[in-house]
């Protein structure tokens, strides 16, 4: 094994046991922490892969602002810390069986496509050029031009409905 | 390119094992030997009355909201900052339309008075 495969399998290893405690966690709010745990591993696979773009994004939205918005929702909930109500479903067994048998079926029917036998080619740019042909390529008129102003319609659309949510009506009533 | 990442990794190694050492160590020497002012909350702050956990306002999710959209928006803006020196004017008014839609959310949650605390 080479040394990135062992750095990879550390780092698989780290992100499967966060994300299985974000699930596992008694308490909320350690399971937003261990959240965060995971998205550096995804970070970290991102870096692995080369795509550094892609794991400063990861390190910057997920980690910088979804995690922290998550904290802030489960702050706004009422029981942080209580933790009395039954989290394992009585009947976890037969959902274990279910869950096993559909994963090996996929599994099974996945393994012969022929989409895996595909040999990826790196990029035949490196380190910060590769940034410079996204940015070039976001901006283009035949390239992304298109869905650069989309994501900003998106984000307008998540950002009014976010904030209209949550806006206090009885302040606005007042005003009215 | 790797190799770049090899440095984060190594600082994050040492940044992780210096403290753990340090609180390892320090468990390890020093007596144990507690008592009611040693045990007290020093230099960290006025002791809370009541729960801890308390539910927070409303306001402080606007705000986290908010930072999120423009977040997002910083990871658009970044690629186009590279690639400034090339590109067109057609490129620079697009990035600018970009903002313009966005700045539009912002004067809509100003307006709405949702920045002012209440």
């Amino acid at each position: 094994m080479t040394s990135t495969q062992v750095i990879f399998l550390i780092t698989a290893l780290v992100t499967i046991f966060s994300a299985v405690m974000v699930v596992g966690s008694r308490k909320l709010f350690h399971s937003a922490l261990w959240l965060i745990l995971s998205f550096l591993g995804v970070a970290s696979s991102f870096a692995l892969l080369e795509a550094s773009f892609f794991a400063i994004v990861q390190l910057l939205v997920y980690i910088g602002a979804i995690a922290i918005l998550i904290i802030f929702a489960i702050m706004l909930t009422r029981d942080i810390m209580e933790d009395e109500w039954q989290q394992i479903n009585r009947s976890w067994g037969l959902v274990l069986i279910l869950v096993i048998t559909i994963f090996s079926v996929l599994l099974g029917l996945y393994s012969t496509w022929s989409g895996f036998q595909t040999i990826l080619n790196p990029l035949g740019i490196s380190g910060q050029e590769n940034i410079l042909a996204f940015g070039k390529s976001i901006l283009a008129p035949d390239g992304f031009a298109l869905p650069f102003e989309a994501s900003s319609v998106l984000l307008l659309a998540a950002m009014i409905g976010g904030i209209y949510i949550a806006m206090d009506r009885k302040q606005e009533g007042d005003e009215a | 390119m790797l190799d770049q990442w090899l440095y984060i990794g190594i600082f994050l190694g040492i940044s992780l094992f210096l403290p753990a050492v340090a609180i390892f160590l320090a468990s390890l020497l020093s007596p144990k030997k507690p008592n009611a002012i040693k045990n007290s909350v020093y230099e960290c702050g006025v002791e809370t009355r009541g729960e801890t956990w308390v539910q927070f306002h409303v306001q402080y999710y606007i705000y986290a909201l908010m930072f999120m959209i423009f977040d997002v928006e910083t990871v658009f803006l970044y690629p186009f900052a590279v690639a400034y020196g090339q590109l067109t004017l057609f490129a620079v008014v697009e990035a600018i339309i970009f903002v313009t839609i966005l700045l539009g959310g912002f004067v809509y949650t100003w307006k709405k008075g949702n920045l002012t605390w209440q």
